[in-house]
């Protein structure tokens, strides 16, 4: 059969069903979509016909996150339509820039799928680039791909919130305050991002690491999604900026406290899969943890909501340590052990059953908690701590109780773990 | 081709009856092709409604002084490009939400939340001539409004950690829902045996009240500071910081129904559900700081076909690699009959689109602000936008000096979807 030169190039249209034969270990093709999918692959036909000499395979050096050579249905972001007749001539000649690169380098010959972790940090740096020249709003979570967790380093706050922030400060008569917690919010995510950007040893091992720690696992009594990931010194802490130094000392020492921890727990919970290189994250934390600084607005509810550590003599460290599908805040753990009872119990679920009383999941705690399957892959953050089991002695009669019944009651949930003596593993 | 079998399209099918089987199925939306709409330099203010509200400035409620200087519109300023109706009087501050009245209420009348403290509300009119009619007072910036099912209330959520109750006929607000933090949207449900108000707070709870008691019915956990929320009943939408996303089903009561992992790469800022065919809510769409907006269906036959993103509010950066500027997305808006959206960002556009066909089908030019709210009135007559500053590009762009604008669209044509055959 002849040969499809469309193939060649990459743009054939018609993929699979393409009555040409495409060579395999020729290079593939980029486009992925075989036209039955049907995909938005908006103006992709016509930006096709307007590369007439661009695509040279030897251009490109490496292959992206973006559609690359994947046949596994499995889209990133599922189909990623470019709407706009004109002018997206740029986007989506980035883009097939991007899949062409799968013909591109010999590496790819032979070799279909590049290491994951490679692309995953290849799409970093890319969408790091963006983030940086593109003016988009900079205090925003990111996550390199859907199903993973947030990258530590890059705190969530909504416009709306700096925004009160300045009003207040405007009220007070120290704009200057939030100028300089702007500033330096303003700096940390600079360094995280160049950090990212410029992916040294390090940072690599940290990163990957941290994306690895999503795993799903079935743990035995209470189905926890098993998500962990320790995004130590995460999410910087939003400290008023009076009580910036003893939050620092504080992060610190939950540090130190949650890598000895991790090297020293069980596995019953499936905590080992919490533990990154420390040393590594250890570095970077702390590196980081020394300039967070952020906004004291939201603390005072810490106490009700489960998913803070309690108040510390820093007070406010309310708001965005907490990263709500799998990041956990180290910072959870330098209060007292019944904290980590946060692992005990899916957390979400039914810590505030005990606190406030009336949190209804519509559907009895014990099954939302015991089931896995319903669990999405970074439900829970489990934060690992110095103890997980408690000792039977710890346990108030009330909380024993629970423990030896079958099933929790809602609003007599024990937030501490269960003794080690009552687990049928 | 070589005397083979079938004929290979020489191009792309652009028509878009194109009955080719050719491999691009979707084209690019085909609008007549308009020479682009040049800034001309303004006239003069459109609105021939504004004269005749002169008279009424002075007559009715306590709407300050802020709001007269609409004459003094320069020629040169770009603060209403599309030539739209602009509400008279409106907020000193940026506005933060819209709502027009539901169904029930006869005619329309629009209700917007502002940082300045204060909501109001006009009448709008069928001619397009708008009257203010009342006000009332928060002691923090409004973040959210929304009207009970009658339309008798409108429900206020505010940064000073409480939302009201105002009763439009008595003209009297009451306070009925507490939080310890801002509180970010408050929504009305109404099940066919219970109804009840819906606030979610940054201080990670959600909660249900009954507006007779002072405490809640219900208080849910959310993993994170609740960002947006939408109500479609029996289905409710979260969407919190860290990328965190919760679906509630809202049958009997609140439950939470679903978690999902977030499409997004990065913090959600809006999310509106729509509904399908039969009027059962479906799916949503859900906003992000990056210019991206995710359609996501709840239980799809084919999750990895029919649940998409899509690109929106970047500034084409013109072909080559040159970085393009990426603006949040402020708003969406699902048109209540046609079920085709409509998005605000901040680059101070808005886009109307069919994601069933999956394509655009207008943008706007650009205002001089960011357009930070939008909403339909209840029959999708009425598309309202507001340009005000959204503290995109933080604090040294704010100018408390510049005026701040609603707009009106009619919006019954140009939200037609697209027949995709």
């Amino acid at each position: 059969m002849t040969i499809c030169h469309f193939f060649l190039q990459g743009r054939c249209r018609f993929g699979e069903r393409c009555w040409n034969e495409h060579p395999r270990g020729g290079g593939r093709s980029g486009p992925a979509a075989p036209p039955s999918q049907g995909t938005g692959r908006g103006g992709w036909g016509a930006h096709n016909q307007r590369y007439t000499n661009v695509v040279q395979p030897s251009n490109f050096s490496k292959p992206t996150t973006w559609g690359g050579s994947r046949d596994d249905g499995k889209a990133f972001f599922g189909p990623s339509v470019d709407y706009g007749a004109t002018g997206s001539g740029n986007k989506s000649s980035g883009f097939s820039q991007n899949r062409f690169s799968a013909l591109s380098s010999e590496q790819n010959i032979g070799n279909s799928y590049r290491d994951e972790e490679e692309k995953l940090l290849e799409g970093i740096i890319k969408d790091m680039e963006v983030w940086e020249s593109s003016g988009q709003w900079m205090f925003s979570c990111y996550s390199p791909m859907k199903e993973k967790p947030n990258i530590s380093g890059f705190p969530d706050f909504s416009p709306e919130e700096l925004h009160l922030e300045y009003y207040n400060c405007r009220a007070n008569n120290n704009i200057q305050n939030y100028i300089n917690s702007v500033q330096q919010l303003v700096n940390q995510w600079r360094n995280r991002l160049l950090e990212l950007k410029t992916l040294n040893t390090s940072t690599k091992a940290a990163l990957v690491s941290e994306l690895k720690n999503v795993v799903s696992q079935p743990l035995p009594t209470f189905g926890f999604g098993g998500q962990q990931t320790s995004t130590f010194g995460s999410s910087g802490f939003p400290l008023s900026s009076s009580s910036n130094r003893s939050a620092s000392n504080s992060s610190f020492k939950s540090n130190t406290e949650l890598v000895s921890a991790s090297s020293g727990s069980t596995t019953a919970f499936g905590s080992s899969s919490m533990v990154p290189d420390p040393s590594a994250l250890g570095v970077t934390s702390s590196s980081r943890s020394a300039t967070s600084i952020g906004f004291g607005s939201q603390s005072a509810s810490s106490a009700a909501s489960f998913s803070f550590k309690k108040p510390e003599t820093a007070g406010s460290f309310g708001a965005s340590g907490f990263s709500g599908f799998g990041g956990s805040s180290a910072v959870n753990l330098s209060s007292t052990t019944s904290l980590p009872a946060f692992g005990a119990v899916n957390a979400a679920v039914a810590a505030p059953a005990s606190e406030s009383g009336n949190s209804l999941f519509g559907q009895s705690v014990s099954a939302f908690g015991y089931n896995v399957a319903p669990a999405p892959p970074a439900a829970t953050s489990i934060v690992t701590s110095d103890k997980l089991f408690t000792p039977k002695t710890d346990l108030s009669p009330e909380e024993l109780k629970q423990f030896e019944a079958k099933k929790f009651t809602l609003g007599k949930i024990p937030l501490k773990p269960p003794p080690i003596e009552l687990l049928n593993v | 081709m070589r005397g083979e079998k079938r004929p290979v399209p020489a191009r792309p099918c652009v028509s878009r009856r194109c009955l080719c089987r050719c491999p691009t199925r979707f084209r690019p939306a085909l609008l007549p092709k308009r020479a682009p709409r040049l800034a001309l330099p303004h006239k003069q203010p459109r609105s021939p409604a504004l004269g005749a509200k002169m008279s009424l400035f002075g007559s009715t409620s306590g709407f300050g002084a802020g709001g007269t200087s609409m004459f003094g519109n320069t020629a040169t300023d770009n603060h209403n490009p599309m030539k739209d109706i602009e509400v008279t009087s409106p907020p000193d501050d940026s506005i933060g939400c819209l709502a027009f009245s539901p169904l029930a209420l006869p005619g329309n009348f629009l209700i917007a939340g502002s940082w300045a403290n204060d909501v109001r509300c006009w009448e709008v009119q069928d001619n397009g001539q708008t009257i203010p009619k009342a006000q009332q007072m928060h002691t923090g910036p409004v973040l959210d409004v929304c009207w009970s099912d009658d339309g008798s209330k409108v429900f206020t959520a505010s940064c000073d950690k409480t939302a009201k109750m105002w009763d439009l006929n008595s003209n009297q607000a009451i306070q009925i829902a507490q939080h310890e933090a801002p509180v970010k949207t408050i929504h009305w449900i109404k099940a066919p045996n219970y109804s009840c108000v819906m606030t979610g707070s940054w201080d990670k709870t959600l909660k249900f009240w009954d507006t007779r008691s002072p405490t809640p019915m219900m208080t849910l956990q959310l993993p994170e500071r609740c960002y947006c929320a939408d109500v479609v009943h029996p289905m409710a939408v979260v969407a919190t910081a860290e990328r965190g996303l919760i679906v509630y089903q809202l049958e009997n009561q609140p439950s939470e129904f679903r978690r999902i992992e977030s499409p997004l790469k990065h913090q959600h800022r809006c999310v509106a559900i729509f509904k399908d065919k039969v009027n059962k809510p479906t799916g949503f769409a859900l906003g992000s700081i990056e210019g991206r907006v995710a359609i996501h269906y709840i239980n799809p036959p084919n999750p990895a076909k029919d649940n998409f993103t899509f690109k929106c509010h970047r500034s084409n950066g013109t072909n080559t690699s040159a970085p393009q500027d990426i603006y949040a997305v402020n708003g969406i808006a699902f048109h209540p009959a046609h079920g085709t959206l409509a998005t605000v960002g901040s680059d101070g556009r808005f886009s109307f689109w069919d994601k069933d066909a999956r394509t655009k089908l207008k943008t706007s030019e650009q205002l001089d602000q960011p357009i930070s709210a939008c909403c339909f009135n209840h029959n999708g007559n009425i598309f309202a936008y507001a340009s005000s500053y959204d503290w995109s590009k933080g604090h040294e762009f704010y100018n408390p000096q510049k005026k701040n604008y609603i707009f009106l669209r009619n919006a019954a044509e140009e939200l037609k979807p697209r027949n995709k055959k």
